[in-house]
């Protein structure tokens, strides 16, 4: 089944910059994909249409079958690149608060995620570290039996030991009939947790996409060496 | 809804109690302190003069700060229930309540539901305490009780008598017209937020307090010129023609108020609707 369909679309800010141009793109449920490319290519602006926070120029974007819309909303779980809880609330608040608007949300799950990383419920998130925030976030999205997940760089601000734990996460918890959207430009990190790829270049254009065990085999080479490769990237 | 309505109600809860314990440890003070200004203490007498006067510069401060504090009162839970609508809307903030399976209308219903009853319950504490504090200055200045409540019955009799039927009206109309200003002046603020943060780039809040400032000042000078001819038919005519158009006056102004915050509420929401980009 087709989680995500992106039609012809495209996302101008401004009359000058095109920053998707005519993009089409699917998703199937059961796999995990990465979104890889540059900064400024598009990877988050696309993610923000398909959550509803940013309203094409032109083309249309579909979940299940169904246009952005609240129904939508209530089968997307979305997690942004930055920290966008309130502050004011407690950890054991926004188990609450999650509870309260998403049916699909699972507290036993979130309860057990915070217990494994020793974050008290008790926490008010203003006392948090940048880094603390980030994993209370991305437990409170993973948490939810959703049936897409958008994931915008979920270990962009995270220590190396912390990313580990974090791709776990997701690979750990995310339903068998859901997909999974990750972008990043830390391809090294995420690649074994991907089942898809796509190479996403300026303009949004899809540059490189497929299976990431077969991308790999026929080459010889990881994704991140393809990466570089298509981006013509210095490897360091 | 139910649970948008919670959270917005929860979030000002934090700041207005807090606030509120303030504005009536206020009260007392202002209260003492006009006692002791009006009454003076017998204990005075055995003060030096100059601690008298530090005393008596004590009593006019907390007379003054009991004033400013209530105007503080009403203008920070004011600018809190502003503020909530721009942080959860237009900051971080925003990524969480625009991806939450409501519509932008619950959203928009929710601030304005919960903002509205802030208003009233701030205004009415507001009122409270400063009558509160008006009566004490009455009650000490008159120096018996019973003379102070007969008067006020006098008062409330004149303006019953002269007025006839229109005095009910009246109080009606102003109650109406207090409710009204409440979510006209709410609705005003936040498609000046909405407007600012669609326009600008950076400083968002600071734009949508610009154009604040720029519709309040248009919508002053339209009432101005509108309002002059009525206001000039009061003044001219006698007492039963001038009730008359006073309470058509309240009327006109209840109904321009109500129409123009329905409009604003529904311009709100279509730019939400269509205009939003949480880039």
């Amino acid at each position: 089944m087709k989680i995500l369909e992106c039609k012809k679309l495209s996302k101008a800010y401004d009359s000058k910059t095109m920053v998707l141009d005519g993009l089409d793109f699917e998703l199937e449920g059961g796999k995990i994909y990465g979104l890889l490319g540059p900064n400024g290519c598009g990877k988050s602006t696309l993610i923000k249409m398909i959550a509803g926070l940013l309203k094409p120029s032109q083309g249309e974007v579909l979940v299940c079958g169904q246009p952005i819309s609240e129904k939508t909303k209530a089968l997307v779980s979305y997690l942004p690149e930055r920290t966008y809880f309130s502050n004011w609330m407690k950890v054991g608040e926004l188990i609450q608060f999650f509870t309260e608007f998403y049916e699909d949300f699972r507290p036993d799950v979130a309860r057990q995620m915070l217990k494994e990383l020793g974050i008290s419920e008790k926490s008010q998130l203003k006392t948090l570290s940048k880094g603390t925030k980030e994993k209370v976030q991305l437990i409170m999205v993973m948490a939810r039996d959703a049936k897409l997940y958008l994931l915008d760089e979920p270990i962009g601000g995270v220590d190396p030991a912390s990313r580990e734990y974090i791709l776990n996460t997701i690979i750990g918890n995310y339903s068998p009939d859901s997909a999974v959207l990750i972008t990043t430009h830390l391809i090294h990190d995420v690649e074994p947790a991907l089942d898809e790829f796509a190479f996403m270049g300026f303009g949004g254009k899809i540059l490189k996409s497929g299976n990431a065990d077969d991308a790999r085999a026929e080459s010889g080479k990881t994704l991140d060496e393809l990466f570089r490769e298509v981006f013509r990237c210095a490897i360091y | 809804m139910r649970n948008l309505l919670k959270y917005d109600f929860k979030y000002t809860w934090r700041i207005w109690w807090p606030t509120l314990l303030i504005a009536a440890f206020s009260t007392l003070i202002g209260v003492l302190s006009i006692k002791r200004t009006i009454l003076g203490d017998q204990s005075d007498t055995l003060l030096p003069t100059a601690t008298k006067g530090i005393v008596d510069g004590l009593s006019v401060a907390g007379i003054i700060a009991f004033v400013l504090v209530i105007i503080a009162y009403v203008l920070i839970i004011e600018l809190v229930v502003q503020y909530r609508y721009y942080k959860n809307m237009f900051t971080d903030e925003g990524y969480l309540t625009f991806t939450l399976p409501v519509t932008e209308n619950q959203v928009l219903l929710s601030k304005s539901i919960s903002g509205f009853v802030w208003y009233v319950i701030t205004a009415c504490t507001a009122a409270a305490l400063g009558l509160t504090g008006g009566l004490a200055a009455v009650r000490y200045f008159s120096n018996n009780w019973e003379e102070f409540k007969e008067g006020m019955k006098e008062v409330v009799n004149i303006f019953f008598t002269e007025n006839g039927d229109y005095a009910v009206i009246f109080i009606v109309e102003a109650i109406v017209l207090l409710l009204v200003g409440c979510i006209f002046n709410l609705e005003l603020g936040y498609i000046s937020i909405t407007i600012g943060s669609i326009i600008a780039k950076k400083n968002k809040l600071l734009a949508g307090i610009g154009v604040y400032f720029v519709i309040c000042t248009a919508f002053s000078i339209f009432s101005s010129i509108f309002g002059g001819k009525q206001l000039l038919d009061i003044y001219s005519a006698d007492i039963m023609q001038a009730n008359h158009a006073i309470s058509t006056l309240l009327i006109v102004m209840i109904a321009v108020l109500a129409v123009v915050a329905a409009i604003v509420y529904v311009l709100n929401l279509l730019l939400l609707k269509k205009k939003l980009n949480l880039a």
